[in-house]
């Protein structure tokens, strides 16, 4: 037997949004779905008059960022929120996680944005504390691989690459 | 606003070079199994991970278009190598 799974549409996301106390708007949905946070909504068929739903799997997560977003001490940015999506996607699967292939490609797109941002002194900063959580006490060359590993990390604008 | 430093394309092959990153990263990250080194043990595969990883997020902040382009079937492929590198940390 197929168990029947509830559908949101625009309104019910935006109304259940506001029982759990979030601010929500339509503006904010469309954004996020632009920007990978959320799944387009799917529809019937394609067309006029067809009705557009969001799964529950969508709702949850969608209810999950609001709480990341206007609930913590520290607001979570719009680029730190993306790894939720990508990691339901990468952990859990498309069934399982509820997030497909195209959102993710849009959410890795805010998240290089977001990623792009970041100073040289933040990447090291990073760099460091990843050396003390997983590598080797005892070994040599650190300094000079922190040295790589911030280069690798910061965005060079095409126009600051040298022709040979 | 600040402003990276200026890089040749042959500086940037050298930076994703996997071989320099495996010298550079694999014993920091994957030591040699010595007695006194029994909890890194759990953790062989993290450097050779990293230079893997490494290069790519390079690329992708470099040029998102090319990264984001690749084939669906790539992504899962990269979805599996990312869980199978990784399971053995949890």
């Amino acid at each position: 037997m197929v168990v029947p799974t509830k559908r949101y549409q625009k309104p019910e996301m935006l109304s259940l949004a506001h029982e759990h106390g979030f601010e929500v708007t339509e503006h904010l949905l469309k954004d996020w779905v632009e920007k990978g946070l959320l799944g387009e909504a799917e529809r019937e068929w394609p067309g006029r008059g067809s009705i557009s739903w969001w799964s529950q799997a969508q709702c949850d997560l969608f209810l999950e960022l609001l709480a990341f977003r206007q609930k913590q001490h520290k607001p979570l940015p719009i680029g730190g929120l993306c790894t939720i999506p990508i990691g339901k996607w990468l952990y859990l699967g498309e069934e399982a996680g509820g997030v497909a292939l195209p959102q993710v490609r849009r959410a890795m797109a805010t998240w290089i944005e977001y990623q792009r941002k970041f100073s040289p002194r933040h990447i090291a900063h990073c760099a460091t504390r990843k050396f003390h959580r997983f590598g080797s006490p005892k070994v040599e060359g650190k300094r000079h691989l922190i040295k790589h590993l911030t280069a690798l990390g910061v965005f060079t604008p095409p126009a600051y690459v040298q022709r040979d | 606003m600040f402003l990276p430093p200026r890089l040749t394309s042959k500086e940037i092959e050298e930076l994703t070079d996997s071989e320099q990153l495996e010298y550079e990263l694999i014993p920091i990250f994957s030591p040699l199994k010595k007695a006194q080194e029994k909890a890194r043990e759990e953790r062989p595969d993290l450097g050779r991970y990293l230079c893997t990883f490494i290069p790519i997020l390079f690329r992708a902040l470099q040029d998102p278009g090319a990264f984001l382009d690749q084939p669906d079937a790539l992504w899962e492929w990269a979805r599996v190598v990312h869980l199978l590198a990784l399971g053995g940390y949890w």
